[in-house]
């Protein structure tokens, strides 16, 4: 999909840090990106990258967990939600940015059903009346593919497999018509072909409704299928910004590379490709690029030593690499 | 004669009772699955969560007893073993599982968890015991600072290698592995599946690898069967199956697989071979 909606989330140096043992440790650190109308941006990286902080972030969640945010602007169809406080951020979300979280069973409350919890949240966003907000719920169930969704908007929980549970969690979402989808990890806890199953649903929702997603993933795979545009995130930084052709065929950091490569592939034998070495935890990272210890391409003195800024690597395409124009990088071999 | 045989192995669970504790519903979780695993060969059981691989693997180990069916290990019917024969017998076959913390007492350093096999089994003292561990860790590419530290204190892909280590203390014949590196992060699932590979071929061990990721079994499986609701659906050698899979169950399962290629840029899609 060609990006020319509108500027919808532009997100410019977030940064979350959150109240350990041996002070504030900063979890998240200037990280950048935009969201158009009608686009889906993959946001990829492994545990402990700072994917969620960084959700959270955008929501205006991370205070309710005990973080803080020293910089960075969230702006959100004009709006910097980071000046708002908890009344009007309520307001937005669930009503203009929806939210699908991994463990829908988990965001559910067992002891009501699925349709009240929909129209609830119907409610409670338009104050509609009660028998409007259920009927809107059963043509959203309807839309997310739920059979007999009058029958099923009766049914709790835990009457629903995981699969229907992530449809139910998607149509609560969609209750509002939101703009801005945030989806983390949501396919994460499904089997593969349920999984398949979902995804086809939301990117058919995303045409028909053209909403915004902002979709989170540890799955290269996942996000190959869904993004149009990819930021890859590595120990609380974003580290390459691109559009998903573009980061697959040419990645410009060796942290994406090494991703790409370590994925299994058909035909290169039993060695895998690994990239040595841990990931490292917040509070611990190494001084200069965060990655220089763990890359095989690294330089002494210049991945070592300063704060690497996300340099320009192409058209649209940024890296956090000082050797970014030195390097070629393989990207996933295209058939 | 193959170093695992599994015939006909069927588990059923309970899943209501009557008022007089008669079981009223039985769930068949395995139902008549049948393989053979070779000395020095990978063979990956592979499907859905709820298809049974988990409990067939437990079986392979009887760990789980089977209702029914048979497993020979070099021959031997392990069923027909009593509590001190099937203990001896455990030393060729080991465990690893998904989530190494929970395998591993808190308590405990790990150059003690590693030894403490060769305690069980040998009575072995504690000097020996801890020169064993010490260099099977460093064998799976632990530093020796490790063996002091505690379970807490190491990452996921740590903590795997530890259980590799511990699983290695006996010198088995035959592991199974279950979800081995479900839950590591990409970056460091590589480093881990190779260090099982090397060992693989340094100590002829057989893996009977539990998976539902069928994106690694194509890599790293000689052989592949795949399970649905209980049964083997499709049994073959790992490349052949993924080339042409001859059931639409696996065909289904492989196109559901995301492959790391954007969308706009995919081949058609592979059809049934």
């Amino acid at each position: 999909m060609t990006v020319d909606g509108a500027l919808l989330l532009d997100v410019d140096g977030l940064t979350v840090e959150f109240n350990g043992p041996n002070g504030w440790v900063r979890a998240v650190e200037d990280v950048s990106f935009q969201v158009h109308a009608g686009e889906i941006v993959g946001l990829v990286g492994e545990s402990g990258s700072g994917k969620t902080v960084t959700s959270l972030g955008v929501l205006g969640l991370t205070r309710a967990q005990g973080g803080r945010m020293p910089h960075g602007r969230v702006v959100f169809e004009g709006t910097d939600l980071v000046t708002l406080d908890d009344k009007a951020l309520n307001r937005i979300r669930g009503r203009r940015i929806g939210m699908v979280f991994q463990q829908p069973i988990r965001s559910l409350n067992p002891a009501f059903t699925i349709g009240e919890q929909i129209a609830e949240t119907i409610r409670h966003h338009e104050g509609i009346s009660r028998s409007d907000a259920w009927a809107r719920t059963v043509t959203l169930l309807d839309k997310v593919h739920i059979p007999e969704p009058a029958k099923r908007a009766r049914q709790f929980p835990h009457e629903f497999s995981g699969g229907m549970c992530q449809r139910a969690m998607i149509a609560m979402a969609l209750s509002c018509s939101p703009s801005l989808l945030i989806a983390d990890e949501p396919t994460t806890a499904l089997d593969v072909t349920v999984q398949a199953v979902v995804l086809d649903l939301m990117r058919e929702i995303q045409a028909e409704t053209g909403v915004a997603i902002l979709f989170i993933s540890h799955d290269l795979g996942v996000i190959a299928d869904m993004a149009d545009t990819v930021a890859v995130m590595y120990a609380g930084q974003v580290v390459e910004r691109a559009s998903v052709e573009e980061l697959f065929i040419s990645p410009r950091h060796p942290y994406t590379a090494g991703l790409m490569a370590a994925v299994p592939r058909v035909g290169q034998g039993r060695q895998l490709v690994a990239i040595e070495g841990n990931v490292p935890d917040p509070g611990n990272y190494p001084t200069g690029c965060r990655f220089h210890n763990r890359c095989e391409h690294a330089v002494a003195m210049r991945c070592d030593t300063d704060l690497i800024p996300l340099l320009p690597a192409g058209e649209a395409h940024d890296s956090r690499c000082v050797r970014t124009s030195e390097l070629m990088l393989e990207g996933v071999v295209v058939a | 004669m193959s170093l695992l045989e599994a015939k006909h192995l069927t588990k059923r669970f309970a899943v209501k009772r009557n008022l007089f504790g008669r079981v009223t519903e039985w769930f068949t979780a395995v139902d008549d699955v049948s393989f053979t695993v070779e000395q020095g060969e990978t063979l990956a059981l592979v499907g859905e969560s709820g298809a049974g691989k988990s409990t067939t693997g437990r079986m392979a180990l009887r760990l789980i007893e089977p209702d029914m069916g048979e497993v020979r290990f070099e021959g031997e019917d392990l069923l027909a073993l009593d509590g001190p024969a099937m203990r001896k017998r455990r030393q060729d076959m080991q465990m690893i599982f998904q989530d190494p913390f929970s395998s591993l007492a808190p308590h405990r350093t790990i150059g003690e968890a590693v030894a403490e096999p060769l305690l069980v089994h040998f009575g072995m003292g504690s000097k020996e015991r801890l020169a064993i561990a010490a260099g099977l860790l460093d064998r799976v590419g632990l530093s020796a600072a490790v063996r002091e530290r505690y379970p807490s204190e190491l990452s996921g892909g740590q903590l795997q290698r530890v259980a590799i280590a511990r699983a290695l203390t006996l010198e088995p014949k035959l592991i199974v592995c279950d979800e081995p590196v479900a839950a590591l992060d990409v970056s460091v699932r590589a480093q881990v599946l190779n260090l099982m590979h090397d060992l693989q071929a340094e100590r002829k061990l057989a893996y009977l690898f539990v998976s539902h990721d069928l994106a690694l079994v194509e890599v790293i499986a000689d052989r592949v069967a795949v399970m649905s609701h209980g049964r083997i659906v499709e049994e073959g050698p790992s490349a052949e199956l993924f080339r042409s899979p001859k059931t639409e169950y696996t065909a289904e399962l492989l196109s559901a697989v995301p492959r790391p290629v954007p969308r706009s840029l995919r081949a058609p899609a592979t059809t049934l071979g």
